[in-house]
């Protein structure tokens, strides 16, 4: 028996290596997709619950905080202490603070822009009169912006040691300081933002060390403040360190060849005496004069101001004759007037136009302003009493890499993301308070004080981490939903920060053009888990639909293409039985023989033991099928009338209908397969986080997708050199009978197109179907479609050429 | 019509080759019938096979109409089959899924519409004795005897020069086997051609000329009027 089996296998070399070959793979891919799709579920999990969770958990604001475009995205706004209305007493964090699930609870109070003590920068005596240009800029990182006019100063060189002799415009803020000998020029308004926080909830939130606010104000300023002004509470100021807010200084120096002689006559004014003692309406005739001047030689300094920009530290700075920087001045002169004066600025008004996101500026001045601003407090006149004095005793410093880039729990204040243009250049904050990108703090103060300026509800937003979580598992997510919900229930605005990752968007600014922003996302994690749970769940549906399809199919055609065999067995007199036991025990041969390779295989890809219990169990569950499918034998009855159409497909259907089942089955499984996971990708890769899970997963999912186009491939090429062999005979016939090899061909391309074509159109408009349930993009159907055919069509081809090369070895 | 000049054949296998035809030389006259016998395996089919343009001969050549049929292109090899020559099996070989009258169109439908086919397949078939209602019938539903006729039919269509049957009768009954050759006979009478191979010394009886293939040689045995035996010949 045995050997007869062995012939019959022999004598159908290809089409019993093609079963072998896919009977390996359906042994091997079953295995290694299931463990994959175990690994994909993993490793998203894995990668969520180690960079689910950012800095803090949940952010509380006050009620009716959340403005319509977070609404609308779905997300926090980088900025979001926004428009420093606060809304949250001191008393109320306290109690949120006291809550004994929360580990730490954060406070921002945004106090507004502050322009702080001014302060004056040292110009050099140079050996020959010069007339100096200043002009001072900032940037929003593409352009330039002049913050002031252009002001003057005429050097003098008969000036002598502390005795120099200058000429300056004098502008009612620069009175204060204008009459120290010292040469000097004030740097214009810029402004600056001020926090208040609770020094140690933040220092546990964010390990920034806030440890210089235990500095003690100078004994001497306290003492003077008191004498000057006792009713102004002295508060206590942290600046940041490395505050990088653009500040350029452009100095022109023209060398003039005049003569003081000849000015102070012009002056009015003795011998002796100091230039700038004449009048000012003189000292102006007498500017706008010697701008007129030709210059002798005309350098101009480029002079960075940036790194020096320390707004609430009132030491002063010094233009060296080399024309550098250094805060080493001979003489300071500041300027407090502005001192109580603050401005609070609105959130940017973002607008939904034709599906874009767009930014219009308020006032299109030099910098633009991209936000309302708001007044607060008034300069100070005389000797009037200013409400508060603030007073820099120390400095600190974010740790830049604290910040996650997978996650984003935006601190708000810190200004740790980069926003950028789409041609790639990074923005930056300018130095006024309607700035489109926002200032990160420049320095902050503890949440008493910010009361005394602000109010009874100074706090903005609470950023709140949970007590008891180490990481971001699906248990943690709970606990935070429900601590959110109570908190939600007290009348706050509540965010889920942790397990949201930046997302970027685009945004059209006036004045700047494209811009990519990244935004925190909320729900991020969640979402991504889901999706990638369903999708690990359809790819194993979908590939053990596919296999079992395969198996069934493929032995019903083998069952159909041993009817005349078995009919001639039986004529020449074997026992069903022996005929029965005849077709199982080939059937059980290429199992085996199949098994056997696998293993092998196995062994020595080092799989886990779990592939060897795997494939071993279909293995099992393979040949019971066998016994079970061959025990089963229907009664076929000649047909003596002809069928309507379709003949040569219809009468062979046996054969045929089941590898149609294979094609749609096939075509859906490529169709979803390649469409849900590009959109998943398409989906995940829109946040930090996704496209790390996307990176970790895409080599599985290529797996996936490979395998299932390699059994595809295996089982429609056994389908297909299957059915050629039933009708080897049918073919030499057709050339026996005078048919030219273009006719044979085409007649067989053109039934076997008729059914695979009507197969992958039945498993599109299937697939269609099931992705329009999935709810993924239309045009991702569209092209995956047109994958799917594509791939199909190559894999027809082949099988024509299969075709052809039976035939050419028979020949 | 078709020379035979110096054919002979063999076939390679692993362990050499088998010389199966050896230098044989025919002549096949339009409008006579060549019957060739032998004993199965013999090398009967593989001659047929020849003479059709289906197997190139090892040495020498196929000339019909003094063209060498070998010297010629596939497509044209095939066109001088369907065109000029009729097959007969004998397992018949009609296709199991077309109908009678679909299977005797069968060789020519890429070459004429079917409309005009069937009329002239009609015809044919009720010249050769199929009734009208098995027409749409598929072979299934028909006797050996009739399939044959069937088959013989499908080989008429295309007016062949030569008609090729490779044991036509081999599946048939007495009766059939009979009716068959009267059938033939006649084909033969409206002046077709043909070569008929036979292992069956009854059916060797009918032809014009008759031979025998013994030796890897073809051994003319006589005629139709004369009176032979095997037993003679082969002495
Ligand atoms: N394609 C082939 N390859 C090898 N041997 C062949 C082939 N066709 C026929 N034969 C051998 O040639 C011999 C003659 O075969 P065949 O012509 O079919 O004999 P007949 O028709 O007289 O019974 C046989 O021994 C057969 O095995
Ligand atoms: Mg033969």
């Amino acid at each position: 028996m045995l050997h007869l089996v062995w012939t019959r296998l022999r004598a159908r070399k290809f089409v019993s290596l093609t079963i072998i070959l896919a009977f390996i793979s359906a042994y091997l891919l079953i295995p290694i997709g299931l463990y994959y799709a175990k690994e994909t579920r993993l490793a998203v999990e894995q990668s969520i619950v180690e960079h689910g969770r950012g800095n803090y958990d949940l952010l509380i604001r006050p009620a009716s905080a959340r403005s319509t475009i977070e609404q609308t995205l779905g997300g926090v706004e980088e900025n979001y202490i926004g428009d420093s209305q606060g809304g949250i007493s001191i008393e109320e964090w306290q109690q949120i603070k006291q809550h004994p699930d929360v580990e730490v609870a954060a406070p921002v109070a945004s106090i507004g822009y502050f322009t702080g003590e001014k302060f004056t920068i040292q110009i050099p005596e140079l050996d020959v009169s010069s007339r100096f240009t200043f002009e001072f800029e900032t940037s929003d990182g593409l352009k330039s912006y002049p913050i002031a006019p252009p002001s003057q100063l005429i050097y003098f060189n008969e000036s002598s040691p502390g005795f120099i002799q200058y000429l300056k415009k004098m502008t009612p803020e620069s009175d204060a300081g204008s009459f120290s000998g010292a040469m000097d020029i004030f740097i214009p308004n810029t402004f600056h933002l001020l926090t208040g926080i609770d020094m140690k909830s933040e220092e546990q939130l964010t390990n920034i060390d806030f440890s210089d606010f235990n500095n003690e104000i100078p004994p001497l300023v306290v003492k003077a403040s008191e004498q000057l002004f006792p009713e102004a509470p002295l508060i206590k100021v942290l600046q940041r360190e490395d505050l990088r807010i653009p500040l350029q200084l452009k100095v022109t120096v023209d060398t003039l060849d005049i003569n003081i002689e000849e000015y102070r006559e012009k002056l009015g004014l003795d011998t002796t005496a100091w230039l700038m003692t004449a009048e000012r309406s003189i000292i102006e005739q007498v500017l706008a004069e010697i701008e007129q001047l030709p210059a002798q030689q005309s350098t101009s300094y480029d002079i960075d101001l940036t790194p020096f920009y320390k707004p609430f530290n009132s030491a002063g700075l010094n233009l060296t004759k080399e024309f550098e920087l250094d805060d080493t001045p001979l003489s300071v002169a500041a300027d407090r007037n502005y001192i109580a004066v603050h401005y609070l600025a609105k959130k940017l008004d973002y607008q939904v136009k034709d599906e874009n996101l767009h930014v219009q500026m308020v006032e299109n001045g030099s910098p633009p302003s991209y936000k309302e601003i708001e007044r607060k407090g008034k300069p100070l006149v005389g000797l009037e009493q200013p409400p508060f004095l603030l007073q820099q005793v120390g400095t600190f410093a974010p740790n830049n890499e604290q910040e996650s880039a997978l996650t984003s729990s935006p601190l708000g204040i810190y200004g740790t993301t980069e926003t950028k243009t789409t041609t790639g250049e990074t923005l930056t904050p300018t130095t006024i308070p309607g700035s489109f990108i926002a200032q990160p703090t420049g320095g902050i103060i503890s949440l008493q004080d910010a009361e005394i300026i602000k109010g009874p509800t100074p706090i903005d937003a609470i950023r709140v981490r949970l007590a008891g979580i180490s990481s971001y598992t699906q248990e943690a997510q709970q606990k935070i939903e429900a601590l959110a919900l109570e908190f939600l229930q007290q009348g706050y605005t509540i965010d889920i920060v942790a397990g949201s990752s930046f997302k970027e968007v685009k945004l059209q600014v006036e004045g700047i053009g494209e811009v990519i922003s990244p935004w925190t996302t909320l729900g991020v994690a969640q979402q991504l888990e889901e999706q990638w749970n369903s999708i690990t769940l359809w790819t194993t549906i979908l590939f053990t639909m596919f296999i079992v399809a395969w198996f069934i199919a493929r032995l019903s055609f083998e069952k159909s293409s041993m009817v005349y065999e078995d009919t001639l067995l039986a004529t020449i007199g074997w026992t069903r039985q022996k005929i029965f036991q005849r077709n199982t025990t080939e059937q059980s041969l290429l199992l085996t023989m199949a098994y056997l390779l696998s293993i092998v295989i196995i062994f020595f890809l080092g799989f886990t033991s779990q592939a060897y219990i795997i494939t071993t169990i279909i293995f099992i569950i393979a040949l019971s099928l066998v016994y079970i499918f061959f025990s089963i034998s229907k009664e076929s009855k000649t047909r003596t009338t002809t069928y309507p159409f379709l003949q040569a497909v219809v009468y062979h259907r046996q054969l045929i209908i089941p590898t149609m089942l294979i094609l749609v089955i096939s075509t859906i499984l490529f169709v979803i397969q390649i469409a849900t996971i590009s959109d998943a990708i398409r989906h995940s890769v829109e946040t930090t986080l996704g496209q790390f899970t996307v990176n970790t997963l895409l080599l599985f999912q290529i797996f996936i997708l490979v395998a299932t186009l390699v059994l595809t491939i295996f089982s429609l090429f056994e389908c297909l050199s299957t059915l050629f062999y039933a009708r080897a005979q049918e073919f030499d016939m057709y050339y026996r009978i005078g048919w030219t090899k273009t006719m044979i061909s085409l007649h067989v391309v053109k039934e076997v197109f008729l059914w695979t074509g009507f197969s992958i159109g039945l498993g599109l408009i299937i697939s269609y179907m099931i992705l329009f349930q999935l709810k993924v993009a239309s045009y991702w159907i569209f092209i995956e479609m047109l994958c799917a055919v594509v791939i199909l069509g190559i894999v027809i081809f082949l099988m024509l050429a299969v075709r052809q090369l039976l035939k050419a070895k028979r020949d | 019509m078709i020379e035979i000049h110096n054919l002979s054949k063999s076939f390679k296998h692993s362990t050499g080759q088998t010389e199966i035809l050896h230098n044989i030389s025919l002549t096949i006259e339009k409008g006579q019938w060549y019957t060739i016998i032998g004993p199965s395996g013999t090398g009967k089919s593989t001659f047929l096979n020849c003479i059709a343009g289906l197997l190139k001969p090892t040495a020498g050549e196929v000339l019909y109409n003094d063209i060498n049929i070998y010297q010629l292109s596939e497509k044209a090899k095939s066109n001088y089959r369907r065109h000029h020559i009729g097959f007969v099996f004998q397992d018949f070989k009609l296709l199991p899924h077309y109908s009678v009258l679909d299977n005797v169109i069968l060789p020519f439908i890429y070459d004429e519409a079917k409309k005009a086919l069937y009329p002239k397949a009609m015809v044919l078939l009720e010249q050769i004795g199929i009734r009208t209602e098995l027409f749409k019938r598929l072979p299934e539903g028909l006797s050996g005897g009739e399939k044959q006729r069937v088959a013989i039919a499908r080989a008429l269509l295309g007016k062949p020069d030569i008609l090729i049957c490779d044991e036509p009768t081999g599946n048939l009954d007495i009766a059939n086997r009979n009716g068959l050759l009267d059938l033939l006979s006649h084909c033969r009478a409206q002046g077709q051609t043909i070569v008929m191979v036979t292992h069956d010394e009854d059916v060797a009886k009918s032809g014009d000329h008759i031979y025998k293939l013994i030796d890897k040689q073809l051994v003319k045995v006589g005629t139709a009027d004369a009176t032979f035996s095997l037993d003679q010949t082969t002495s």
